[in-house]
């Protein structure tokens, strides 16, 4: 328990010490001088400043990172009575010929299609509304519609099984009330995952709300009255000034939009687990239960390899598209 | 469109947009709402939402009191857990992520373009890829459910070193060049000068990493087994099921006094430094 604490120390040891060990004897030797300079202290206290975020990176992260490459090319498993062994790439393919697994990347592909473009729409839509508002005002409306967004999953995700209930839940009897059938909203494929992103659509846009909110609210006055004085309409001057000056915010907000989206994982653990049907199987859940439920550690770190690459394929796929030249 | 000073727009335009905004803030709202009501009524097992009203038909502050007594008092132990987990790390990782910060922003060595990089490409990472390789260790290193797993992988790491970054890049070098000139040494420097003027960007910090560290429920859930190592998240994740469509044999009301609880920490702060939300969500977002 304890021998790991060591493990850590060494790591900072190692990342103030060596890196800056080695640059020094480098320059030294280049330079052919004897003496220290002002450079190199700064260079030995750099390293030190930034030895525990490394140390930690390299154990928490690094390391794991490349152990889960390396696991993803085995067979280890717990359940299986056999020796674990190399397979090479046997697991992706084996991901990428199963059905099911095409399917949880179409359900997440679902989610994410769903909820990303309607949430940028209308968070910039809101943040265009706020900033007509007086500056309380203002502060209030960002905080309430930020406000959602810091209430953990799981007690989201309670209140959300409390809501739509299959008895009389709250949605059920709104529904009565205007003289509709009660619904088994968790229990019914066909309603799972469209009430999953009608709640997201509601309860996730506080970040876009803000960010946008600055964004718009930078850009200089001067290009709204000179698109006045030349008579452009109020479509025309939001898609000749405020969308192209505002892409960089757009492409932020895509970027970070994708990357949680393709990891959402909370609505299936804590609300539908997958089902029905598995209509709200997400990729993320399906690594998580071949390796908790299954433990076949080689598999999901497959999965999981392939999720990152999917993840950075869009991201940069992203960066490329919505890349802008417009300056102000 | 005019940029929205106030001036430029028609009363009847800003009154159309009120209630467009107060309109989505009530359904963005509305599960708190209900969350609170029903933390203080009386519900059974029922799920029956007639026993609801506008307001708390009957108050039912022992709704609180019974969702420790539903969980045989673990809950004191959830709570206490919660608050160290959430304090203890936290802010020890943005003493480590500031000194790194700083580094990055401030100081001229090589390599440092490089650290910058490889904490853009983390952000790419999905946490689950690393999730496998970190729950074998917490066997490997006898740390599974103990505190040990749960506290030391948040002391410290790169993903909070960006927003340092970001933000001591901004501040002026001439001070800290005055300073270095007069002879102090390079930690007095960040110490005495960097971090006074990097408080705005500490309490932002602070902010996310506790919230973040509050709200966590899957690293929790994944390391802890026993009653006693649960965080208030596990807890309730014990209560409400997982897995599963819909698993209940307790009173709601009660549940729903525990999720009021544990909401209370991060609303409460989250009101008192919105501004600083606000702050912390926009550099590194917005042009300017």
């Amino acid at each position: 328990m304890i021998r790991p604490l060591w493990y850590l120390v060494g790591l900072v040891a190692f990342w103030a010490v060596v890196p800056f060990a080695v640059l020094l004897v480098a320059d030294l030797a280049r330079t052919k001088r004897r003496t220290l300079s002002l450079r190199h202290k700064q260079w030995f206290w750099a390293y030190l400043f930034v030895a525990a975020s490394l140390a930690w990176s390299s154990l928490f992260l690094f390391y794991p990172l490349g152990q889960a490459v390396l696991q993803s090319l085995t067979d280890f498993s717990l359940t299986s009575a056999t020796a674990t062994e190399w397979v090479g790439l046997r697991n992706y393919k084996d991901t990428l010929s199963d059905p099911f697994w095409w399917r949880t990347l179409l359900v997440t592909l679902v989610f994410v299609g769903g909820t990303l473009p309607v949430g940028i729409l209308t968070s910039m839509f809101l943040a265009v509304q706020i900033l007509k508002q007086p500056r309380p005002l203002q502060t209030f409306f960002k905080g309430a519609l930020y406000l959602p967004g810091v209430i953990s999953p799981v007690v989201g995700a309670a209140v959300m099984k409390w809501i739509f209930h299959s008895g009389d839940g709250f949605a059920n009897a709104v529904l009565q009330e205007m003289g509709f059938q009660s619904r088994n909203w968790f229990g019914d494929p066909a309603l799972a995952m469209p009430v999953l992103i009608a709640m997201t659509w509601l309860s996730a846009n506080g970040v876009g709300v803000i960010v946008y909110t600055a964004a718009i609210g930078n850009i200089p006055q001067t290009y709204y009255d000179v698109a006045r004085i030349d008579g452009a309409s109020a479509w025309r001057t939001f898609f000749s000034v405020t969308w192209p000056l505002v892409k960089p915010t757009t492409i932020f907000v895509t970027v970070t939009g994708l990357i949680a989206g393709f990891q959402v994982f909370a609505p299936a653990l804590l609300i539908t687990g997958g089902g029905p049907l598995h209509t709200t199987y997400f990729l993320n859940y399906h690594i998580y239960r071949t390796f908790y439920y299954q433990n076949e550690f080689g598999a999901a770190s497959a999965m999981a390899v392939v999720l990152m690459g999917i993840i950075v394929f869009v991201s940069v796929v992203n960066y490329r598209w919505l890349a802008t030249d417009v300056e102000y | 469109m005019a940029r929205y000073k106030g001036k430029n727009v028609s009363t009847a335009g800003r009154a159309v947009s009120l209630s467009v905004l107060l309109f989505y803030t009530v359904f963005s709202l509305v599960s708190l709402y209900l969350m609170v009501v029903s933390s203080l009524t009386h519900l059974g097992t029922t799920f029956d939402v007639s026993d609801l009203d506008w307001l708390p038909r009957d108050w039912a502050w022992d709704n609180f009191s019974g969702f420790f007594t539903v969980t045989h008092d673990a809950a004191w132990l959830w709570f206490r857990n919660s608050v160290l987990i959430a304090l203890g790390p936290t802010l020890c990782n943005l003493l480590f992520s500031a000194m790194a910060g700083y580094a990055l922003a401030k100081l001229e060595f090589p390599g440092r373009v490089l650290i910058f990089w490889l904490i853009i490409a983390v952000m790419a990472v999905p946490a689950f890829v690393t999730l496998i390789p970190l729950y074998q260790m917490m066997f490997r290193f006898g740390w599974f459910d103990t505190f040990l797993a749960l506290i030391v992988p948040r002391m410290a790491g790169i993903g909070g070193v960006f927003l340092f970054k970001q933000f001591m890049t901004t501040l002026p070098s001439d001070l800290p060049e005055a300073a270095r000139i007069d002879g102090a040494s390079e930690w007095s420097i960040f110490w005495r000068i960097i971090l006074p003027m990097a408080r705005p960007v500490l309490a932002v910090m602070f902010l996310l990493d506790f919230v973040a560290a509050w709200n966590d429920y899957f690293w929790p859930y994944l390391v802890t087994n026993s009653k006693e190592m649960m965080t208030v998240q596990v807890g309730l994740i014990s209560l409400v099921g997982v897995d599963q469509g819909f698993v209940m044999q307790l009173d709601y009301g009660v549940i729903m006094a525990g999720a009021a609880m544990a909401s209370i920490p991060v609303i409460a702060l989250f009101i008192a430094l919105q501004r600083f939300f606000v702050r912390g969500l926009t550099i590194g977002a917005v042009k300017g």
